[in-house]
C-alpha cells in the first residue's frame, strides 16, 4: 500500500491505496465519488471520464501512483454547483440527453472539457470530442443538441 | 356537519407514526357493476387478469396523510423512462402535482408481479392500467366528497390532494380521509371520460423525473451502493457453455497470493470464486487462477451458415396457407435467396451487477434487473428456500436491452455471498459480460423463395428460418400461398434476447427480399409494398416516410441510395423507416446520412421519452446493420469488449426525424423496440439502391462491401 495526496474537486485528500489501483476505483471506493462509472476498464466506453487539469481523461486507465499531487482532478460531483445545475447540466436535462443515465456523468465531463477548450464548437467538433463516450441507449442526437444549446450559454457561469 | 380532520382520524383509529407523514391507507376498490358494454378500465382489467392474475393496479395506489401518492410496480427503469410516464398519468388522473407521486419499482417484498420489463409493453399494460385506475379513483373521490360535504358533485373541485366546494373554500376533505371511507360503485360508462390530456412535447411535465439525479451523478446504480464490510466478488467462468463444461484441475494458489484477495476457491461444481477488497484485486485474482475444463466434442466449424444448417431439426411450421409452389414462366418470376446474420450481444454500458447479502436463512439482493421476480425464484430454487425468504430490490439499470432478464447474476452473487460469509458485490468484467459462458443473440439463416406475378403481387412464398423465432411479418403482406418453417440447430450456445423484436433478423431478411422482388419485376419498392400490404394503416405511414425523405421514386444510385422497410409488431405497433446512405467503393464504408421514421403506436403519453426511445431504437438498428458481430470459433468466443465489438458512436449518428401518426383512441401500444428491424432493412435496401449489389450477410462491414463491389 502507498500513501497518496490527490487534489479532487478543489480539496486535498490523503489516502492509502495500492499503487496500481486505477483513479476510477480510488475515486469511487476511497472517496465515495461514485459518479464516474466502470463500463469496460479499457478506456473504450468513456463512462469513467473525469477531468485532470481541464482535460478529459479515462480514469480507468490511470493508476493512482502516476498522478501528480498538484494535478487538479474534477468529477461530476465537483462541477455541480451547490443546490442547482450548471448550464450544461440544465441543457442535458431539458434536451433529455440521457436514457438510463449510466454514461451521463462521463458524457458531461467530456462535454465540459470540450466547452472549456472550445466555447463555440460546431457539430463536427462536438462529434469528434465526444466520440470516445459510448451511449447504448443511443441518445446521441439529444446529447449533441444539449451541448450546442449549452455552448450558446456557457459564459459567464461556465459549463 | 363534516368531521374535523382530527376527529375523523381518531374515530377510525388511523395511526400516525412519529414524523407524521407516512400513514398509508389502502384504497379499497369496489368491483364495478357489470354493464352491457365494458368500460376501457374493465377491458384493461380483463387483459391484465389474464397476464398477471390477481394484480389489480387500483389496489396498488396508496394515499398518505400528507397527500403523497405511492404506486408500485415490478417494472424497472432501464433507460426507457417508464417511471416518468407513470408519474405523468397518476398526476393527471389524481389531479396532483407530479412532485407528490412516488413510484416504487421492482422490490419483490413491496411490489406486485405485474410483469418483467420486456416486450415494450410497460406503457401499454402498466402505465395504462394506472391511468385508468387513477381516473376511476378520482371519480369515486368526487362522489364520496359530495356525500361528505353535502354538495353536488358539479360544485366540487380538486386541489392538491383535497376536494373543496367551489363556493365555500372552507369546505374541504382530503383524499386520504375519503379513501378510508365507503367507496361508491362506478356508474359512468362514458368512454370520453377517459381522455388523457397529453402534455405537449417539451412541456416541463414531460421531463424525466430522474433528470436532476442523472445529470449530477447522484443517480445510484447497484455498484454505487455503499455497504459496510462488503467484498467485491467475481467468478472464473468456464470457457464453454456451462452445460458442456466439466471442471478438471483447479489451482487457486496464485489467486490467494494477490494483495487484496480474501478468498479464492471452488464455490460449487460450476464456479470458481474470488472475493477481495477491490474490483482490481478480484480481477487479478481471477486471472491468476489456473483451471482447466474438459474440451467438449462440438463442431469446430467457424462459418456460421454451415454450422447452423448442419443437423438442423424442424421445430414447427409457423404458417401454412394455400399451396406454395414456384415455377418460373412467362407470367411469374421466382426469386430465391438466403440471408445470414451473425451472433450479437447486448453490451449495456452498466455490466449486470448484483449485491447479495445473507438475511437469516435467505438473502437480500440489489440488482439492476428487468425481472426481479425471476431472480427471486432462481435464488430460492437453488438454495431450496421459500420465495418469501429472498428479497430482490431493483436498482435502476444502466441499460438492459435483454441482457438482464434472467436470474444468473443474482444467483451467482448469492452463491459468492454464501461462500464468502459476507455481503458480496459481483461486478463482472466486460469480457465476462459478453462471453457469459455462451449466451448470445442467435445468428440466423433465412432461406426464402417467392413467386411474383406481372402485376407485382406475391403469389407464393416459402421460408425456412434457422435459429430465430418467427417470420414476424405475417401481418404486413397478404400472400395467398405461404409456408414458413422454423428450424433449430444443436449449437452449444444459449439464445439471448436483444432489443428489437424476437424476429429482428427475419424482418431484415424479408424486407430486403421484398426489394429484390420489386426489382425483379421492375416496380418501385414502395409501390410494390403498397400493392401487397394487408393493412391500409400502413399507407399514411409510407406517405409520411416518403415525404420526410423527399422521395420521388427510385432512380440509379451511384454510391448514394434511399431505402425503406416496414414492420407490424404484434399487430399493434406499425412502423415504416427510411434510410439515406452514401457508400464509398474504395473503402467499402457505408455512411448513413439520414434516418426517418413514421410510426403508428396509438396514444403517445410522453413524446419526450417516446421520441428518445424510437430514435435510440433506430440507432440500435444502424449499429446492428453495420457494426455488430460476436466472433465465435466453434464454441470459443473471441469477442472481449469494445476493442473488438463495435457499437454505434457519435460519429455514426445521422440526422433522425420521426413522426407519430394514427388513431390514438385505443390508448398506448408501445414503441421502444419495434423500429430496430425495419431500420436494419431500410439501410440494407438503401445500400442496394446505392450500389446495385445486395449484401446477404449482416453486419455490412467495409470488408464485405468492398469485396462485393470489386467482384
Amino acid at each position: 500500500m502507498g500513501s497518496y495526496l490527490l487534489d479532487v474537486n478543489g480539496r486535498r485528500h490523503h489516502l492509502e491505496s495500492r499503487p496500481d489501483e486505477s483513479l476510477l476505483w480510488v475515486l469511487r471506493d476511497k472517496l465515495g465519488l461514485t459518479g464516474a462509472k466502470f463500463g469496460c476498464g479499457e478506456g473504450m466506453c468513456g463512462a469513467c471520464t473525469v477531468l485532470v487539469d481541464d482535460k478529459a481523461v479515462r480514469s480507468c486507465l490511470v493508476s493512482v501512483s502516476s498522478i501528480a499531487s498538484e494535478a487538479r482532478i474534477e468529477t461530476i460531483e465537483g462541477i455541480t454547483p451547490a443546490g442547482g445545475l450548471s448550464a450544461l447540466q440544465s441543457a442535458f436535462k431539458n434536451h433529455n440527453a440521457f436514457g438510463c443515465g449510466y454514461c451521463t456523468p462521463g458524457q458531461i465531463m467530456s462535454a465540459t472539457a470540450l466547452l472549456r477548450a472550445n466555447p463555440a464548437p460546431d457539430r463536427n467538433a462536438i462529434v469528434a470530442a465526444m466520440n470516445g463516450n459510448l451511449c447504448r441507449c443511443a441518445v446521441y442526437p439529444n446529447i449533441i443538441e444539449a451541448i450546442e444549446s449549452a455552448a450558446g450559454h456557457s459564459a459567464p457561469e461556465g459549463p | 356537519m363534516p368531521l374535523s380532520r382530527r376527529q375523523f382520524l381518531s374515530g377510525v383509529g388511523a395511526t400516525i407514526g412519529a414524523g407524521a407523514t407516512l400513514t398509508y391507507i389502502l384504497y379499497t376498490p369496489q368491483s364495478s357493476t357489470v354493464g352491457q358494454k365494458r368500460s376501457p378500465a374493465a377491458r384493461q382489467k380483463r387483459l391484465m387478469d389474464k397476464l398477471y392474475p390477481g394484480v389489480n393496479h387500483r389496489d396498488w395506489i396508496r394515499i398518505s396523510a400528507d397527500g403523497q401518492v405511492t404506486a408500485f410496480t415490478a417494472r424497472n427503469e432501464i433507460g426507457q423512462g417508464v417511471k416518468t410516464v407513470i408519474v405523468n398519468v397518476l398526476s393527471q388522473g389524481l389531479e396532483l402535482p407530479q412532485e407528490r407521486i412516488v413510484v416504487v419499482m421492482g422490490d419483490t417484498d413491496l411490489c406486485p408481479d405485474d410483469g418483467p420489463t420486456t416486450g415494450s409493453n410497460a406503457t401499454r399494460l402498466v402505465v395504462w392500467s394506472y391511468w385508468l385506475a387513477s381516473f376511476e379513483i378520482r371519480k369515486d373521490l368526487i362522489r364520496l366528497a359530495a356525500g361528505r360535504l353535502n354538495q353536488a358533485a358539479e360544485n366540487l373541485e380538486y386541489r392538491q390532494g383535497e376536494i373543496y366546494a367551489r363556493e365555500n373554500h372552507a369546505l374541504t376533505v382530503s383524499y386520504h380521509e375519503l379513501a378510508n371511507g365507503q367507496v361508491a360503485k362506478i356508474e359512468s360508462r362514458d368512454e370520453a371520460d377517459y381522455s388523457l390530456n397529453i402534455p405537449a412535447y417539451e412541456d416541463p411535465r414531460s421531463v424525466n423525473v430522474n433528470a436532476d439525479d442523472i445529470v449530477t451523478g447522484r443517480m445510484r446504480y447497484t455498484s454505487d451502493i455503499p455497504r459496510e464490510e462488503c467484498l467485491y466478488g467475481g467468478l472464473v467462468l468456464p470457457p464453454y457453455h456451462k452445460s458442456l463444461a466439466e471442471m478438471l484441475n483447479v489451482d487457486v494458489s496464485g489467486a490467494q497470493a494477490v494483495p487484496g484477495v480474501k478468498k479464492a476457491g471452488v464455490v460449487n461444481r460450476d464456479y470458481i470464486g474470488v472475493v477481495g477488497d477491490s474490483f482490481t484485486a478480484v480481477q487479478k485474482g481471477l486471472a491468476a487462477v489456473k483451471a482447466s475444463w474438459k474440451e467438449p466434442e462440438v463442431p469446430q466449424e467457424l462459418f456460421v451458415e454451415s454450422a447452423i444448417r448442419q443437423g438442423r431439426a424442424l421445430v414447427g411450421v409457423l404458417e401454412h396457407r394455400g399451396r406454395p409452389s414456384h415455377d418460373a414462366n412467362s407470367s411469374h418470376t421466382v426469386v430465391s435467396e438466403t440471408y445470414v446474420s451473425q451472433y450479437g450481444t447486448q453490451v449495456p454500458i452498466e455490466i449486470e451487477t448484483a449485491l447479495a447479502e445473507r438475511n437469516g436463512d435467505g438473502f437480500v439482493i440489489h440488482i439492476g434487473t428487468q425481472n426481479p421476480f425471476a431472480v427471486r425464484r432462481g435464488v430460492a430454487k437453488d438454495f431450496d428456500l421459500a420465495v418469501e425468504n429472498v428479497r430482490v430490490i431493483s436498482m435502476p439499470a444502466g441499460g438492459a436491452f435483454g441482457a438482464k432478464t434472467s436470474y444468473h447474476t443474482g444467483l451467482q452473487a448469492a452463491m459468492l455471498a454464501d461462500w464468502a460469509g459476507a455481503p458480496v458485490k459481483l461486478v463482472p468484467s466486460r469480457r465476462d459480460d459478453i462471453q457469459r459462458s455462451g449466451r448470445y443473440k442467435a445468428a440466423v439463416v433465412f432461406d426464402v423463395v417467392s413467386t411474383v406475378d406481372k402485376q407485382g403481387l406475391i403469389v407464393s412464398q416459402e421460408i425456412d428460418i434457422h435459429q430465430d423465432v418467427g417470420k414476424g411479418t405475417a401481418h404486413v403482406y397478404g400472400i395467398p400461398n405461404v409456408r414458413t418453417s422454423l428450424y433449430e440447430s444443436p449449437l452449444p450456445f444459449e439464445r439471448a434476447i436483444m432489443r428489437g423484436t424476437s424476429y429482428t433478423q427475419d424482418v431484415w431478411a424479408l424486407e430486403s427480399h421484398i426489394d429484390m422482388l420489386a426489382a425483379a419485376v421492375s416496380i418501385d419498392p414502395l409501390e410494390f409494398r403498397r400493392r401487397n400490404i394487408l393493412e391500409k394503416d400502413f399507407v399514411p405511414l409510407m406517405e409520411s416516410c416518403a415525404d420526410l425523405m423527399g422521395y420521388r421514386g427510385s432512380s440509379p444510385g451511384n454510391g448514394h441510395g434511399l431505402g425503406f422497410a416496414m414492420i407490424n409488431h404484434g399487430a399493434s405497433q406499425l412502423g415504416v423507416v427510411g434510410a439515406e446512405v452514401a457508400v464509398d467503393a474504395a473503402s467499402g464504408k457505408i455512411e448513413v446520412l439520414r434516418l426517418v421514421g413514421a410510426f403508428d403506436i396509438g396514444l403517445v403519453i410522453n413524446s419526450t421519452t417516446a421520441k428518445a426511445g424510437v430514435k435510440g431504437a433506430m440507432l440500435w438498428g444502424l449499429s446492428w446493420a453495420l457494426l455488430e458481430e460476436v466472433k465465435l470459433d466453434g464454441h470459443r468466443c473471441h469477442t472481449t469488449g469494445f476493442t473488438n465489438y463495435n457499437i454505434a458512436r457519435f460519429k455514426h449518428t445521422p440526422e433522425i426525424e420521426v413522426r407519430f401518426l394514427g388513431d390514438t383512441s385505443g390508448g398506448p401500444r408501445g414503441c421502444g423496440e419495434m423500429p430496430v428491424p425495419p431500420t436494419i432493412a431500410a439501410i440494407s435496401n438503401a445500400v442496394y439502391h446505392a450500389t446495385g449489389i445486395r449484401f446477404y450477410d449482416l453486419p455490412l462491414t467495409p470488408e464485405k462491401v468492398k469485396a462485393g463491389l470489386a467482384a
